[in-house]
């Protein structure tokens, strides 16, 4: 017994040790323990030079994240210590939420998705940017649409900087346009056509993923293109959208089962040639793994238009401010750095992130880049916009995702689903 | 002779169920870990193929090597075991020692104090979670080894002390009047004669505790910035596809790696996790 105390005793002893030569956090309290041991004995030897902030980052799990951190250092002559936020999209709003509510100021700058900016852009908890980095000479050329719908609050102050810029984009499988004998889909009646020729035989002319979440990206986006309002559900247009998206599944343009799919499943099937077209985001990276990127295989095109206009959704990480930061001055240096063009030339080349602002794009991607032409075309000829959402953003976009499942499964009809959809607007919103 | 033959027909389609429900309960339970096994040795472009494949064609350890290289998969295992390991000893003690308290003395102070360490398991960690995160920072317990460990002890203390207490109370007392009558003062009636007797509810306890701490999300989530643990690690992968693409690969992997001691732990201690709870067993 004496023997095994003794053990026990002497483990407990060497792990408080332990532990006590790891666990000691500065006044700070944040900074990041996880890097290389030359790393950090640099960044003890700048501590007394360099302005500080602590990053809360959802790419710190990137191979390239030393490299593009290390360049954002040098070019900022800051020391960034950062925070691995939660990839899984619940947990990390819960864990953003309290560090914001409780006022911590441990993290100065986040970098949030645009389900967290619609939540958080009107709470007070995140600083105002118009004077300091995002000024009137630079704000034009981010995407002005998503600017005022997504990261703009009540007061008119924009709360962050755009990290990139994706468009959700139209994709269609050329082979299968090519078989079926149709050169393009600008219009609805094209895009019918198109349904038309290119489904059967186990193959379906769009493809979508339906998933209670996922979903919510088109159902938004067909809104969009038939000229609704997607947070107005007294608009006849979005019925005749939903409508439009029921008869798809009527007809057998699109199948009812991939209302259990998420992107992970669909692009799967969209490599295979079981889709003729579909909205997705992103440069292709699936289709490219899979050797389908191309303009004679899978490529982005022009989105059709339905109604007055062509409509495009875009979307983007931005990085915000902590209102209750106590290193502003060196989180406005990262910001204007970010926000700048060696700054968005950083994100590209480390995370291939397409730069936010147009004028950026044209100068740093090169002609070489497939989706460049794309995405110009998406910038000039569309009306660009941020997704619409509400400050419960989760609930807003699960509830309306079941409440269309409930509709496509022919489970309530056309009305009830518009009425639920109206409350819902009216719940989640406030 | 007759009835010997129906017997022994019905012994053997008995014995055959047993077979079959075993088989069929395995499958159900084993059918998934295996499933993340071979998920986490597929090479990503290849998990969402159809048809199915049900034994990778490809194996490739990719994932794993990632975890290592881009992760840090080595400090947080090294992490969780710091902090699995003290929480483990301290809580132990602590326990052991409560336990013994509240099954030997009776008074309607200790009665009152044990029904409330037992009605804390009652409490979502949620609802304490706001006030606690503010707590913790005031105390500057946020994201340091005391902190979690605190915590992770106060989340185990009180299963760990009902079963103790009801295994100290099935413990005849003629054998501590015997070591008191012999001299044996109070502290060793409890380290010589009562701890001894007590070793497989601890070994349960201790099993069980491994497990929850192992598992345990939320408070290194909450409670942790930089002190990564592998239970919050599987959702700190990078995302793919323009941040809409789950690394399923990655996160099959990690799950993986989070299992397997658990897996491994419980094989072992299997005996010794169903010894103590029959003879602990929660009956309070």
């Amino acid at each position: 017994m004496k023997k095994i105390i003794n053990v026990i005793l002497s483990f407990a002893l060497v792990l408080t040790t332990l532990a006590g030569c790891g666990g000691n956090n500065d006044a700070k309290g944040n900074a990041n323990k996880e890097k290389e041991p030359n790393q950090e004995s640099e960044q003890q030897d700048d501590t007394e030079t360099k302005d500080e902030l602590t990053l809360y980052t959802i790419m710190s799990t990137d191979p390239d994240f030393e490299d593009w951190l290390k360049n954002v250092e040098e070019a900022t002559g800051l020391k960034i210590n950062y925070i691995a936020a939660p990839t899984d999209s619940d947990t990390r709003q819960q864990k953003i939420t309290t560090i914001l509510s409780t006022g911590d100021s441990s993290v100065d700058v986040f970098e949030v998705n645009d389900e967290m900016c619609a939540s958080f852009k009107n709470t007070g908890w995140l600083e105002g940017l118009n004077d300091t980095v995002m000024t009137e000479d630079i704000r034009d050329e981010f995407p002005v649409g998503y600017v005022a719908d997504m990261i703009t609050d009540d007061n008119g102050q924009i709360i962050g900087v755009p990290g990139y810029s994706g468009y959700l984009a139209f994709w269609v499988n050329q082979e299968i346009m090519d078989e079926v004998g149709v050169d393009s889909i600008t219009n609805k009646e094209e895009f019918l056509e198109y349904m038309e020729k290119a489904s059967g035989n186990g193959r379906f002319g769009y493809g979508g993923s339906w998933e209670k979440t996922y979903v919510f990206n088109e159902l938004a986006q067909f809104v969009n293109m038939f000229g609704g309002d997607y947070l107005d559900w007294t608009n006849p247009k979005n019925k005749e959208a939903m409508e439009f998206l029921h008869m798809l599944v009527d007809e057998g343009y699109t199948p009812i089962d991939q209302i259990a799919d998420k992107y992970e499943q669909m692009n799967p099937k969209f490599n295979d040639g079981k889709y003729g077209c579909l909205f997705m985001w992103g440069l292709g990276t699936d289709y490219s793994d899979a050797g389908m990127l191309g303009e004679d295989k899978i490529h982005m095109a022009m989105v059709p238009q339905f109604s007055d206009q062509k409509y495009i959704f875009t979307d983007s990480w931005s990085y915000v401010l902590n209102a209750a930061s106590e290193n502003k001055d060196a989180a406005v240096k990262f910001l204007e750095y970010m926000a700048s063009k060696e700054g968005m030339e950083a994100n590209y080349k480390a995370f291939d992130h397409y730069p936010a602002r147009k004028d950026v794009a044209e100068v740093v991607v090169p002609d070489t880049d497939p989706a460049k032409e794309m995405y110009s075309r998406y910038a000039n000829e569309c009306v660009v916009k941020g997704r619409p959402m509400l400050p419960q953003t989760m609930e807003f976009i699960t509830a309306m995702g079941t409440a269309f499942q409930s509709y496509i499964k022919d489970e309530i009809t056309i009305d009830e689903f518009v009425d639920k959809a109206q409350e819902y607007t009216e719940t989640y919103s406030k | 002779m007759k009835h010997g033959i129906k017997n022994n027909v019905y012994n053997y389609f008995i014995k055959i169920g047993r077979w079959v429900l075993c088989a069929i309960v395995s499958f159900i339970i084993l059918f998934p870990v295996y499933w993340i096994f071979i998920s986490s040795i597929t090479p990503p472009g290849d998990l969402f193929k159809t048809p199915i494949d049900y034994f990778p064609n490809n194996p490739t350890l990719d994932s794993y090597i990632f975890l290592v290289e881009n992760v840090g998969l080595l400090s947080k295992i090294w992490s969780t075991v710091v902090i699995v390991g003290l929480t483990i000893i301290i809580s132990t003690l602590i326990c052991v020692m409560g336990a013994y308290g509240f099954a030997r003395f009776k008074s309607k102070g200790i009665n009152a104090a044990f029904a409330f360490i037992i009605a804390t398991m009652l409490i979502p960690e949620v609802v304490t979670a706001r006030p606690l995160y503010e707590f913790m920072q005031k105390v500057k317990l946020f994201d340091t080894y005391p902190g979690l460990i605190i915590l992770y002890i106060s989340a185990i203390t009180p299963f760990t002390i009902l079963v103790l207490r009801n295994f100290v109370t099935d413990i005849p007392l003629s054998l501590e009047e015997a070591g008191a009558i012999d001299g044996a003062s109070f502290t060793q009636r409890l380290f010589l004669i009562v701890l001894p007797l007590m070793r497989p509810a601890i070994a349960t306890v201790c099993i069980i505790n491994f497990i929850t701490c192992l598992n345990n999300f939320f408070t290194p989530l909450y409670y942790a910035n930089n002190i990564q643990v592998l239970s919050v690690s599987i959702v700190q992968l990078p995302l793919r596809n323009n941040m809409y693409g789950m690394p399923w690969d990655l996160v099959s992997a990690m799950g993986w790696i989070i299992l397997f001691p658990i897996i491994i732990f419980v094989a072992i201690f299997e005996q010794q996790i169903m010894d103590g709870i029959m003879a602990g067993g929660i009956k309070a």
